[in-house]
């Protein structure tokens, strides 16, 4: 990696880590494509490396959010313990459905997601 | 859920976790993507033990390293944001992300 790629590389974590912290997801929906487009990483490896840089990220979030007094600890470990679990159900499953299929189908439940989250939005005062 | 689909997709898990606490659990926006980050650490914990496993060459740590120097301050930076701008703002950020991400799904 060359000084340009690694300056690239910090600002392509900047970007996704703010959107982490600001909108409480974890940054890999920015950093795999961004990995693959932008760096020429492999699919899998982008998608395994993202995983590993949301710890820092996710942890360094929700710290500075913690400190604003946003965080209820307790039930939000349960929560994600539970889906760790599901997580590796999931993983294991990957394999063995297909793909493209499934892409279209939470595709189109992000559509309704974020077209009644923007209606929510929209209707909010301030 | 938030975790099934992580694992199914490699999508972080925030994009089910933010709606889940403010439609089921009534949380304002603010707090369910504060604690939607702390939910996605167990999950992302598994994710990356899961691909390791599968073949160490899937995850490269110095390309992580220099991605987590710069996310690490983003999300500082992206939370002191969350706390500036109106739950309104952040809600409507938050819809846009999703049909953006919606379509890049669709996209081959």
């Amino acid at each position: 990696m060359n000084v340009g790629e690694g300056a690239l590389t910090l600002v392509i974590g900047l970007v996704s880590g703010m959107l982490s912290g600001a909108l409480g997801i974890g940054g890999g929906v920015i950093m795999v494509p961004a990995m693959v487009l932008v760096l020429g990483v492999q699919q899998s490896v982008a998608q395994g490396t993202s995983l590993l840089v949301i710890l820092p990220t996710a942890l360094s979030g929700a710290q500075s959010h913690y400190r604003r007094g946003n965080i209820d600890i307790q039930p939000t470990i349960w929560m994600g313990l539970l889906g760790a679990v599901t997580a590796a159900a999931g993983a294991y499953l990957a394999v063995h459905i297909d793909q493209q299929r499934l892409r279209q189908v939470f595709a189109v439940y992000l559509l309704l997601v974020g077209g009644k989250t923007i209606y929510n939005g929209i209707r909010k005062s301030g | 859920m938030a975790g099934f689909v992580s694992g199914l997709l490699g999508v972080g898990g925030g994009v089910v976790l933010v709606p889940g606490l403010t439609w089921a659990l009534g949380l304002n926006q603010r707090r369910a993507v504060a604690n939607s980050l702390l939910a996605i650490i167990p999950i992302s914990i598994v994710g990356v033990a899961t691909y390791y496993l599968a073949g160490g060459h899937n995850v490269r740590f110095e390309l992580a390293l220099l991605l987590a120097i710069g996310g690490v301050v983003g999300a500082r930076l992206g939370a002191v944001i969350a706390h500036r701008v109106s739950d309104r703002q952040l809600t409507l950020a938050f819809g846009v992300l999703l049909v953006v991400v919606a379509t890049r799904l669709l996209l081959p």
